[in-house]
């Protein structure tokens, strides 16, 4: 019983040791208080901002737009790395246009979309789909290429045809399934890095809003619970996303034990 | 006269495989021509392709160019070199001890959440803007990939590798056991995570101009659409690309040169 409770809180022995660190050197006045305010600070804005509603409105705003960025770039990722996967013709006929978009970061696109559609919802979620678009593509074409060779045989041999329908129906895209997930979570980090860069430029609303603007008032404490709370957004997605790995592609934990 | 034949026959399928992945650039540089010529979108919105060139002309003579490349190269090393040499010593030791590994997993997942570029106002109110800021935000953008990287990697050594150094008289715990057996196979781990890092890096790098710098490729991105410069816009992001891509490459073949002996196995 006290190993399972030592096992249990274990994970929390740093993240305390941190806080009190944190603590020490607040009170201790290393710096100014101006450049860094103590933990209760910041819990006291979480509280406050809570209170009046703002935190909600603002996580709101950045979560929509990453959730909409994102199933856009899957609905256009996922079928175009299929089609890419599947004919290698259609790959090469890409192939330059995609490398060349791959190597430019997502920061440096801001700048060009908001040359052509402002600063507005628009521009915020084609970033999005700009950021979480390659990872899932390159990962679909992977996933249509790596599919066993001996499954393909299989279905040969039970009397399916090369190149046809049922070959990439019953069996090129189930095996792809879990190569698309693993890409869906890189995508979902992208997604979540390209809002705040997006936000922190447009300084409209959002996250990334709250963030600039704590830093224009210089307010640490609102800087630094943005932080806090992307943290737990990220955590949040990924378990999404983990559910529905498990949802889609049971058989492969099978895979994995042995 | 059949070997002629033979070797006319390959380059054609080569040529023809090379003018299939040309089509379509080609398309989209005409498309664009097109649209510029007929005024279809205003000046502002869509600059002439031939303004782009004509532009990276311009700021190579004047050797603007350079300065914002070698700027922004030198604030990514520093950056980069500072992350991930605090990532991969740290990453080793805490695989390396197992109690530590224990204690540290979950605050690690939980930090590295956050986006890299999420520390950019953070940076700005500590460091103001300057190259200091853009350190600490290219370092915290490269130093997650390695550090996890470097973790795995030693926990998943071989165990047979770890049992037939044990054979041969090596101690469990030892330095040598470290040093021989555990790094060197760690190292094509710590390697991907720091490919992964440096487009992370590189990203943050242009992040970290666009908001907190004066001068480099991202600078040169944000200010020149502040000036209403659209062609030195889309030069920028050229140039940002294919730098990237090139300090890409770079690794790739350093990657390649460690784990020469590595390629026995994998084959």
């Amino acid at each position: 019983m006290g190993k399972f409770v030592f096992k249990l809180l274990r994970p929390f022995v740093l993240p305390i040791v941190i806080l009190l660190i944190w603590q020490l050197v607040y009170i201790n006045e290393v710096f100014l208080e101006a450049l860094f305010p103590g933990p209760k600070a910041v819990w006291l804005k979480f509280w406050e901002m809570t209170l009046n509603g703002e935190l909600f409105i603002h996580v709101g705003v950045s979560l929509r737009r990453v959730l909409l960025g994102f199933l856009l770039a899957m609905a256009l990722a996922i079928p175009f790395g299929l089609i890419l996967g599947w004919y290698k013709k259609a790959e090469h006929f890409c192939e330059v246009v995609i490398h060349v978009g791959r190597t430019i970061p997502i920061m440096a696109w801001i700048p060009l979309t908001i040359m052509w559609f402002g600063m507005g919802e628009i521009s915020s979620i084609l970033i999005i789909m700009l950021g979480a678009f390659f990872p899932t593509f390159f990962n679909t074409i992977a996933g249509v290429r790596e599919v066993n060779k001996n499954h393909i045989d299989a279905a040969l041999n039970l009397g399916v045809k090369p190149n046809s329908w049922m070959l990439f129906k019953e069996v090129v895209l189930p095996s792809s399934v879990p190569l698309i997930v693993t890409g869906q979570n890189i995508s979902l980090g992208y997604a979540l890095s390209a809002i705040v860069a997006a936000e922190l430029i447009f300084k409209n609303e959002g996250i990334g809003y709250l963030l600039m603007d704590g830093r224009i008032q210089y307010s640490f404490e609102t800087v630094i619970l943005m932080m806090v709370i992307l943290c737990f957004l990220g955590l949040f997605l990924n378990l999404g996303i983990k559910i529905l790995e498990n949802t889609l592609s049971p058989w492969r934990y099978g895979l994995k034990i042995q | 006269m059949g070997a002629f034949f033979t070797w006319y026959y390959k380059f054609m399928q080569k040529s023809s495989q090379i003018l299939l992945r040309l089509v379509l650039p080609a398309l989209i540089l005409i498309i664009w021509y097109v649209l510029n010529r007929n005024e279809v979108y205003p000046e502002i919105m869509l600059p002439a392709p031939q303004d782009v060139f004509f532009a990276l002309w311009e700021l190579s003579i004047n050797g603007d160019i350079f300065y914002h490349i070698w700027n922004s190269f030198q604030r990514f090393l520093i950056g980069y070199v500072i992350g991930v040499g605090l990532a991969v010593p740290t990453g080793l030791a805490i695989g390396w001890f197992r109690a530590l590994d224990k204690y540290t997993e979950v605050t690690i997942t939980f930090l590295r959440q956050l986006p890299g570029i999420a520390w950019i106002p953070l940076a700005l109110l500590w460091f103001g803007i300057g190259n200091t800021s853009s350190y600490f935000i290219v370092g915290m953008n490269a130093f997650f990939s390695p550090l996890i990287n470097s973790i795995a990697g030693v926990k998943d050594v071989d165990k047979n590798l770890v049992d037939a150094a044990r054979n041969l008289g090596v101690k469990q715990n030892s330095w040598f056991m470290f040093k021989e057996v555990i790094f060197p196979s760690a190292v094509p781990h710590i390697m991907t995570g720091m490919r992964i890092a440096l487009t992370y890096a590189w990203g943050g790098i242009v992040a970290a101009e666009m908001l907190a710098a004066s001068n480099g490729l991202g600078w040169m991105i944000e200010a020149n659409r502040r000036f209403h410069f659209p062609e030195r816009v889309v030069l920028a992001m050229v140039l940002i690309g294919l730098c990237g891509f090139l300090i890409d490459d770079l690794l790739r073949r350093i990657e390649k040169y460690l784990n020469r002996w590595r390629a026995g196995i994998s084959e």
